[in-house]
């Protein structure tokens, strides 16, 4: 067998078991969190009797170990399960939130990758200068700043003075937004999208800013710069065409990262801007212990880690040739 | 009123000391549970001030915030706790007094997942708990009410401290004519009855902090869910401004024998569904069967009092009550739904009890006075007036938008982008809304009250001296004028003021006095040692 076809093998068998180590820990992990369903009916005093039928209702009368086997088998046929406040299947409710999500948080990653990236090579570029003392000091403020406040000073000061912005959500109220186009494919929700976006951005840019900082000095101490510059080429065609190109590589990794998170939503972007995103689903599902939409969420986002980690894997060895595989 | 009288050492220099007291004796350390700051400011401040005060008594406190998940847990369900701080809300069902003296008080409720919390146990109130179910005479009733809050006030087995007031907020620009209630505020039913557009906009827009769980109330367990499905579901009663029953789908109500055994409702004529089928009698036993056949949490409880439901006409039903039951009328029939049976009916038949419990219910279809026209989670919901319902309401519509948070609807408020908030606003909040012209803020006073639950089930608070001792130090005054800055009244009992018809205007108080807590205890045989910690009786 070839060296290739082993590592994908290997990689792939690892990742499942990674799925199902996961799988096990959340379905636990909600359980040993106080309280159960039940808890969130003290509001409306609901007597003993409607408890019960509750937990009977959603099963959680049965011994844990049954309630494990079920959850396993009913997850190998794709099945979460119902939503416990709700009541719809959990896979609908999602679908209700991470459209949303998606857009926010698609829009604000690849606004902090591009600036991350082009500013990290600058800065890399323009190593011990004030220049790069202060895109650094800027990222770092902005990843340090609650992104909450932040984004209260923005509204403040952009929406609440200026009147530049709206104050949140995701149209107009009254708009009757029911499907796609309407919802997304227009300049309302344009409006709506630019300062949460802005801040989302500012937050998440020191990432694969100083990545692709550290690994572009790493790249410009290299002979080949050298022998552009001796080749008497442009030096921000070197910059470009050169150095950055090869110095992106550990920003892919970053990329898979940020992105299995993205899915996750910014639980505090999306309070702060009024956005009916998947973050805000989460806090709800572990707060009213809402166990099946809590656990198939971090399903998700893990999902999406552990898979996007092993095309960075894979993808490496394309965009690298000097990795091989044994 | 003096309030520099509630923060005084007073309490301190009251107790005499004793040498040679044995260890043994010492009362063991107490824990109060209070919320988190996070989740209700004001219960975490109000625990810190009320142990400062235990502590003058020689009582060695500790406070302990704890997330809401547990501190249901082993406050409610377990009652696993010392004493612990808890707020009832007040709500249009519970202007009827039964919530508070039966649920809360009865010793059959102190059990497992049931609201007695203390786990309060005297023969003596139990009766008249008893009692005041069986008395279809309001006037007869109240009467064993104000005597069971006697008994109450005697043992207290929580303390009552204040109510605090429902302020809400209001922007006037576009509507006129708000009607807010008693244990409702702004989200009553009768303000969207009545409000008035001025303007261009005919829409209301209601702003919350949450959205609603489901459409399909045989699930819902939400208040919140009941707020927007009762403006589409109709009920044979409902709770009227004043907090009184008032005939609403029922047109008349009999008391056949005059014992609270059998009650005949005659329903309205003429009234149809959303989907243009007619409201017959058969719908209302239909409902009333339902709930029970399939479970549903909320109505369950409602209609346990009844053994059967019958069809005495095509809109005339009887219902057999199990034994006389007082807060049928203003309990049982002033919250359940009419459901219509030709769309339930089939749902049940397809796919039984879960079928039904799993409809998602989009295509929602009452008899209320307004209908669904759209709802996107977390997003909005829009409900259109029903022009030929019998008592058509003013407004075109509500557009019901769900907010992250109470900061956020209050600015959506002061912005002018929703009309109505549905959620009591924080001081610092009100005293920004008031620069704003437009908005107006009202102030109802609410029967809910905080207080804190004693558990008689153990040491020390199974001796009524300990816990008078405790309730008479609670500075009350300085916790209304400090955290609530004045929003609410001072709680003595589990009927507020703002209660009228129930509220006893001679039931008894306890305020802040340091020298009669200290005496209760003395007179119990307590002693304090040379540190000032007090010991049991030998």
């Amino acid at each position: 067998m070839s060296g290739i076809s082993w590592f994908v093998g290997k990689r792939i068998l690892q990742s499942i078991v990674t799925l199902f180590v996961l799988l096990t820990l959340l379905f636990f992990m909600f359980r040993i969190l106080p309280g159960d369903p039940t808890t969130m009916f003290v509001d409306a005093a609901l007597p003993v009797e409607a408890q019960e039928a509750v937990l009977q209702q959603f099963g959680l009368d049965k011994p844990l170990s049954e309630q494990y086997w079920l959850y396993l088998k009913n997850f190998v046929q794709g099945d979460f399960g119902i939503s416990f406040t709700s009541r719809e299947p959990v896979v609908e409710v999602i679908g209700h939130y991470i459209l949303p999500t998606m857009m926010l948080m698609g829009f604000t990653i690849l606004v902090a990758l591009l600036i991350g990236v082009v500013f990290g090579a600058l800065a890399a570029w323009y190593r011990g200068t004030k220049f790069e003392a202060a895109i650094v000091s800027v990222a770092l403020f902005f990843k340090s700043a609650p992104i909450f406040w932040v984004g209260m000073v923005a509204l403040a000061l952009l929406s609440y003075t200026l009147n530049l912005f709206p104050t949140g959500g995701m149209y107009e109220p009254g708009k009757e937004s029911t499907g796609f186009f309407q919802t997304y494919m227009n300049l309302d929700f344009l409006h709506h999208l630019i300062l949460p976006v802005i801040v989302g951005s500012l937050y998440y840019i020191a990432n694969p800013l100083l990545i692709m900082r550290s690994s572009m000095i790493e790249v410009m101490e290299e002979d080949f710069i050298e022998m552009n510059r001796a080749k008497g080429l442009k030096e921000s065609t070197i910059m470009f065409r050169h150095a950055m190109r090869n110095a992106m590589l550990p920003v892919v990794t970053e990329i898979a990262l940020l992105i299995g998170f993205a899915i996750g939503g910014q639980v505090l972007l999306e309070v702060v801007f009024n956005w009916p995103g998947i973050g805000r689903l989460i806090v709800e599902a572990i707060q009213r212990n809402d166990y099946p939409v809590a656990q198939a969420t971090f399903f998700l986002m893990g999902f999406i880690v552990i898979v996007l980690n092993l095309f960075a894997d894979l993808l490496y060895g394309l965009l690298d040739p000097r990795v091989s595989y044994k | 009123m003096n309030v520099t009288k509630e923060s005084t050492t007073e309490g301190e220099s009251l107790i005499e000391t004793t040498a040679g007291l044995s260890d043994e004796t010492k009362v063991r350390e107490i824990e109060l549970y209070v919320t988190t700051p996070e989740y209700d400011p004001i219960r975490y401040e109000l625990g810190l001030m009320v142990s400062e005060e235990w502590k003058k008594l020689g009582f060695d406190v500790k406070v302990t915030p704890l997330e809401w998940n547990r501190l249901s847990e082993l406050g409610m369900q377990q009652k696993d706790f010392d004493a612990f701080t808890l707020a009832w809300a007040g709500r249009a069902e519970r202007i009827d007094p039964d919530h508070f003296v039966y649920s809360t008080l009865h010793s059959s409720q102190a059990v497992e997942g049931a609201y007695n919390i203390p786990g309060y146990n005297n023969p003596e109130f139990d009766k008249l708990a008893e009692l005041q179910r069986t008395l279809s005479d309001p006037d007869e009733r109240r009467e064993v009410i104000h005597q069971a809050e006697e008994i109450f006030l005697e043992d207290l087995p929580y303390a009552p401290i204040m109510h605090r007031d429902q302020v809400m907020a209001f922007n006037k620009t576009n509507f006129t004519n708000v009607k807010y209630m008693l244990g409702e505020g702004l989200n009553s039913f009768w303000t969207f009855m009545n409000l008035e557009p001025t303007g261009e906009r005919k829409e209301v827009r209601w702003g919350y902090p949450s959205d609603i769980d489901t459409l399909n109330p045989l699930v819902s367990t939400n208040t919140h869910d009941f707020q927007v499905t009762r403006l589409m579901y109709d009920r044979l009663v409902r709770i009227s401004e004043n907090g009184e029953p008032q005939n609403w789908a029922a047109e008349e109500i009999n008391d056949v024998n005059k014992d609270g055994m059998t009650y005949e409702v005659t329903i309205r004529q003429g009234m149809k569904f959303h989907d243009g089928e007619p409201v017959t009698a058969e719908d209302v036993k239909f409902s009333f069967d339902f709930v029970k056949e399939v479970q549903s949490p909320f109505f369950l409880g409602m209609v346990k009092p009844i053994d059967s439901v019958e069809l005495v006409d095509e809109y005339t039903v009887r219902f057999n009550l199990k034994e006389p039951y007082a807060p049928f009328i203003s309990n049982t029939l002033a919250q359940m739904y009419i459901f219509p049976e030709h769309y339930w009916q089939p749902i049940f038949d397809q796919g039984g009890a879960t079928a039904v419990l799993e409809h998602t219910n989009e295509d929602i279809i009452g008899s209320g006075p307004f209908k669904l026209d759209y709802w996107t989670r977390d997003q909005e919901m829009k409900m259109t007036r029903v022009d030929d319902y019998f008592s058509p309401a003013k407004v075109e519509s509500i557009l019901s938008i769900p907010y992250a948070n109470t900061q956020s609807m209050v600015a959506a408020i002061d912005k002018g982008e929703a009309d109505i908030g549905g959620w009591w606003i924080e001081p610092i909040q009100i005293d920004n809304l008031k620069k704003n012209e437009n908005i107006e803020i009202i102030n109802v006073p609410d029967p809910g009250f905080y207080h804190i639950n004693y558990n008689m089930r153990r040491e020390p608070f199974d001796d009524k001296a300990v816990r008078l001792a405790m309730s008479y130090v609670i500075p009350k005054q300085r916790i209304l004028d400090e955290i609530l800055e004045g929003y609410g009244t001072m709680a003595h009992s589990f009927i507020g003021p703002s209660n009228e018809f129930w509220y006893n205007e001679n039931v008894g108080s306890f305020n802040y006095d340091a020298e009669k807590a200290v005496g209760f205890l003395k007179e119990a045989g307590y002693q304090w040692d040379e540190n000032g910690k007090i010991h049991s009786p030998e």
